[in-house]
Order: C-alpha cells, then structure tokens, then sequence
C-alpha cells in the first residue's frame, strides 16, 4: 500500500476511497427539503454520494447536519513547498550562557502592549519572573535585563524609553484583527524607528495571536511569535540575532 | 502595447521604483507583476526586492488568495532562505547578505528557469537599500521594490529613484474618504526640496545635532544645533528655543502631531519646518492643514519623485466602486499626477 504523492485524496477506511465528513448548519427547518439541500451543497462542494447522518433542528428555522461523501479532488503533495523558518531553540541556561560568554553584558530587553491595546496577558507571559508553562520570563534571566512597561504605552514614548534604557530588543505584544488599527500601530512603530534612525540599532519584535512569521516580515519586525510561544523561545531569537550581528 | 505607466517609468529614467501602498489590499503586488510583465517583454534585465512578504499563496489575516509573484528567466531577486529553498522557479544563489528575516537570511539569486517566487525582504530601509545597490551591481537594469502594507519607509529616496503609490477601496469607509487621504498622503509626499543657504546651513545643523534652529544673520544663517540621543527627544527644546528670528527649525528625525501642534502656537506665521525627507511625517491632516493655512512651509532636505498612483476599486470584502468614476474623480482630485487603473484600463 503505496500513497501516490502526486495524487493524495481524503482517506476513510481504504487508500484513495477519498471519504470525509462534514457538517454545516443551514438556515432552513428541518426537515425532507432540508435534507436534500444539504445534499446538494455537498454535490456542489465536489462529494460524490454524500449522505446525510445526522439532522438535528437548531430551533428558529435552522437546522445542523453531519454528512460523508467521497472527495472527487485529489492534492499534489509532492509539489508543496512551504518557507519555514528554522530558529534555534535554546533552555534557560544556554541563552544566558551564550550572552555571557558571546557578548560580555546584559542584554536590555523592553517591553509593552503598544497604542490602545490593553491585553497585557501575552508580554506578561513571556516578561514575568515565574513565566508561562513551567519556562522562566525574561526576567528570571540573569543576564537579560528586562523592563514591562505595561499596556496602552504611545509608540514614540515606547521608543523614548527604549533609547533611555539602552535597548537592544523592543518587544510589542499586540491583539491584531481584521481592523487595520492594529497593524496600522504596529507599522507606525517601525516606520517612526526608522525615522528616528534607529531601525538598525535595535531588535524590533512583535507577539500576539495572529502574528506569523509571514506577517512580522510585512509588519517590518525582525521577528515575530505567535500562539504558544515560550519565554525562551523569544530569548534564543535575541541572543542568537545580537551575537550574529556583533560579529566583525 | 506598451502602457501609459510603463512609457511614464521609462521616460522619466527611473532606474529604481518602490511601489508604496495606503494600506493593505491597494494592488501593490498587481502594480509590481504588472511592471515586472512590462519589462520582460522589453527584454529588461530585472531586480525584484519586497520591502515586507510578497506573492504569498493566501493573505495571513483575511485568508484571501494573494496575487503570486512569477519571475522571468535572467531576473535578480533577494528574498529570505526559507523562500529561496520553497521557490517554484529554479534560483542561482550569487551572494548571502548579512541581513536576517524571521524566514532566514537574504539571499540575492539570479533566476534560471522561470516560475513563482515567495519576496521576502529586509524590514530596514538601508537593508533594502543595499541589497538594490548589490542588484545594479550584479548587471540589473532597473529594480522594483514591492511595498508592505502600509509602511511607507520603502518610499525613502534613500531606496528608490521614484514611487508608485497604490490606493484603493479599502483605505476608507466611502470614496470621498479614499480620495481625501490619498490627496493628503500625495501632499505630504510631495513637499518641496528646500533651497539654497537655507538647504546648506540645515544639512549643516544635523551634522552637529539631531535638530537644529537656523536664525536669520546678516546674510546667512546662524545654525544652532541640539543634541539629544535620538531626534525625537530634541524636538522639545526645538520649540522652546525659538526666537523671533528663528527662520526654520531643522527636524533630524520624525516630525509628530505633538511638536507641529506646539509650532502652530508660536506666532501668526510660523518658522519652516524641515524634516530629512517625507517618509519622517507623522502628522495629521487637521493639524498639516491648519499650519499650511496659516501660511506655514514644511520642506524636506531630500524629495520624493512620486511617478504615479495606482487604483483598486474594490477591497476583498468585495466593497467596491465603479472603476470608471473612481479612477475620474481620482484623477480630478490628483491632477497633475497621473494617476491609473491598470486592471480596468486593461
């Protein structure tokens, strides 16, 4: 039993049967027309013998349904090529070993919720001396000196401070949406950087639950992390990066 | 047939053009492939650089499709490991640069057999800047610089010789909205070059300081720098060191709501404000509006060419204007900037 990666389809109970399953809700009752439509959104969507198993009356005219069909479609897997990012993941003790051996100082690493944003959970996560999921905070680290500057902190103010504190990394944690407010603050903070001549001289970082690698790229950041990231995942990308760059 | 936009690139002699968007969704990408389409056929030798993440299989935030990047045989194109290693078309790497990206370094590579590309660029202007300078010295003709989101840094004349700026529906609620900002955006771009003793004794000041106040002297300028670590924070003593005879206040870095709000105060005709270039504004229209109504100047020491500006009619929430009205009123509301539609023109 060989899978053909050129044509990879939906597996159910034998290779290339191509079964899924489905459900969705209707706006409709319950009921035989119900059935069928569900049926024929399941044709339209490119199954092949769907059947409906479960109809369940939502109430208000609405109606759920669990269906399983045949996929007619079939992906080329072989031909997938997706950029992945290959960052070096460092414990506790190898990121402040490496800054203590590599660099020779503390590494200032300030923090904040930037423009309107209030949701200080995620910085707090990866800041906080006790840290998140059994991984210490920044602030745990002793050869990173860290400072939280809380939430709803203004972008220039943000780069003020930074400047004050000698920063080498600035980390923003921000809650982006569909609404172009959210990226619009997270641009203008790199954008006033440059400004300011100082995209070079500092890490721009940003974190949050919508944040990809992809999306850091166009927001300009030198790096970005999203759900599930771990306080020493954030310090292995600083360290590694400021001793790359302290290189002749 | 050779565009409109094309002949206007080619005329004007741009050899490095940054396509600058509003905001996310304006047709930068369709710009850029439009351009990249355009001098394949004129056999140009072509570098392709994105200031953010470009040609992408889906947006990361809406989930909609993006448009793809092809790039020709014979092209140049700097992008991150991690897109070199996952391109479909079969890349020669030439140089490793020394600028990292979330997906890894930048790679410069010249392009053997033609396919989609993924852009993955440097997120500071002088990353960018350098790695356009390595393109023209690898042999490319001209380099076009994709834009990201709404950063309008890529627009720095450090980077490029010219800018297109993109604009489209979703900028803004309503058209009128749209047209408003875009003008505003234009404006604020298209600030004058400042000239003269005037031009000499603000370089001059920004050698010693990161502001500086030029008082008028008996025939020149008497230059008075300010020190500050960064630009920003000596924007304040700007302000309260003017004097009477203060010709122009000298802005190293970004000029904010805050320090314009404070030279509005100062006297029925303000001092000129001179900032680097237009990409160091950060201020707003009320506020640029009423200092331009009082009859104040902003200049800058360096200008921006802004070729031209392209339109999107519909945002991908599928709101949208008719193309033809959009593009007139637009036109209008710009003149003489020219202004297209490449996809309704097409």
């Amino acid at each position: 039993m060989t899978v053909d990666l050129g044509k990879v389809k939906t597996y159910g109970d034998t290779l290339n049967d191509g079964a899924m399953q489905v459900s969705f809700t209707l706006p409709v009752p319950a009921g035989d027309e119900a059935r069928e439509a569900a049926r024929q959104i399941a044709l339209k969507m490119g199954l092949e013998s769907p059947a409906v198993t479960e109809m369940a009356d939502l109430g208000a005219g609405f109606t759920f349904f669990v269906l399983y069909g045949k996929c007619t479609h079939s992906v080329d897997f072989a031909s997938i090529k997706i950029p992945k990012q290959q960052q070096k993941i460092m414990n506790f003790k190898e990121v402040n070993s490496l800054i203590k051996s590599e660099l020779g100082r503390k590494v200032v690493v300030v923090a904040a919720c930037t423009g309107s944003d209030a949701h200080t959970v995620g910085i707090d996560a990866i800041i906080n001396m006790k840290g998140y999921r059994g991984e210490y905070g920044l602030e745990r680290y002793p050869e990173i000196e860290a400072y939280n500057l809380g939430s709803q902190v203004p972008n220039a103010e943000l780069l003020a401070r930074a400047v004050e504190l000698g920063a080498d990394a600035i980390l923003v944690s921000q809650v982006v949406t569909q609404k172009n407010i959210h990226l619009e603050n997270l641009t203008e903070l790199v954008e006033l950087a440059e400004a300011e001549g100082l995209r070079d001289r500092v890490l721009l970082i940003c974190g949050g639950p919508r944040i990809s690698h992809e999306l850091a790229i166009e927001l300009g950041y030198d790096a970005g992390f999203g759900p599930g990231t771990l306080p020493n995942h954030v310090a292995s990308f600083i360290a590694v990066e400021l001793v790359r760059r302290n290189r002749p | 047939m050779t565009s409109e936009l094309f002949k206007l690139i080619t005329a004007t002699g741009l050899s490095s053009i940054a396509i600058v968007g509003m905001t996310k969704n304006v047709g930068k990408t369709v710009t850029f492939n439009y351009l990249v389409e355009a001098f394949e056929r004129e056999a140009v030798n072509l570098g392709l650089i994105s200031a953010g993440y470009d040609g992408e299989r889906f947006d990361r935030l809406t989930l909609k499709d993006k448009p793809r990047i092809y790039a020709p045989k014979g092209a140049l194109v700097a992008t991150a490991k991690a897109c070199f290693d996952a391109a479909e078309a079969n890349l020669e790497l030439l140089q490793r640069s020394t600028f990292s990206t979330p997906l890894g370094t930048v790679l410069l590579a010249r392009v053997k057999q033609p396919g989609l590309v993924e852009l993955a660029g440097p997120g500071s202007v002088f990353a960018l800047g350098k790695l356009v300078d390595q393109m023209f010295d690898f042999g490319a003709g001209h380099v076009l610089v994709d834009g990201a989101i709404n950063r309008l840094a890529s627009a720095s004349p450090l980077l490029a010789d010219g800018i297109i700026l993109a604009s489209g529906a979703s900028l803004g609620p309503t058209m009128d909205d749209v047209i408003r900002k875009t003008v505003y955006r234009c404006a604020l771009f298209t600030i004058p070059a400042v000239e003269g003793d005037l031009a000499t004794a603000a370089r001059a000041g920004l050698e010693e300081g990161e502001a500086a106040l030029l008082h008028r002297a008996d025939c020149n300028f008497k230059i008075e720098p300010i020190k500050a670590k960064i630009p920003l924070l000596a924007g304040a003593q700007l302000v309260s060191r003017y004097r009477r005879e203060t010709e122009a206040l000298v802005f190293g870095g970004a000029l904010v709501d805050r320090y314009l709000r404070e030279v509005i105060e100062l006297r029925p005709v303000p001092p000129t404000l001179i900032v680097k270039d237009a990409t160091r504004l950060f201020i707003s229209p009320e506020l640029y509006y009423r200092f331009i109504n009082q009859g104040g100047k902003i200049e800058a020491l360096k200008s921006i060419n802004l070729a031209a500006v392209t339109l999107n009619p519909t945002d991908p929430f599928g709101r949208g204007y008719d193309p033809q009205m959009f593009l007139v009123r637009m036109k209008e509301a710009l003149s003489p900037c020219p202004v297209f539609d490449l996809v309704y023109e097409a």
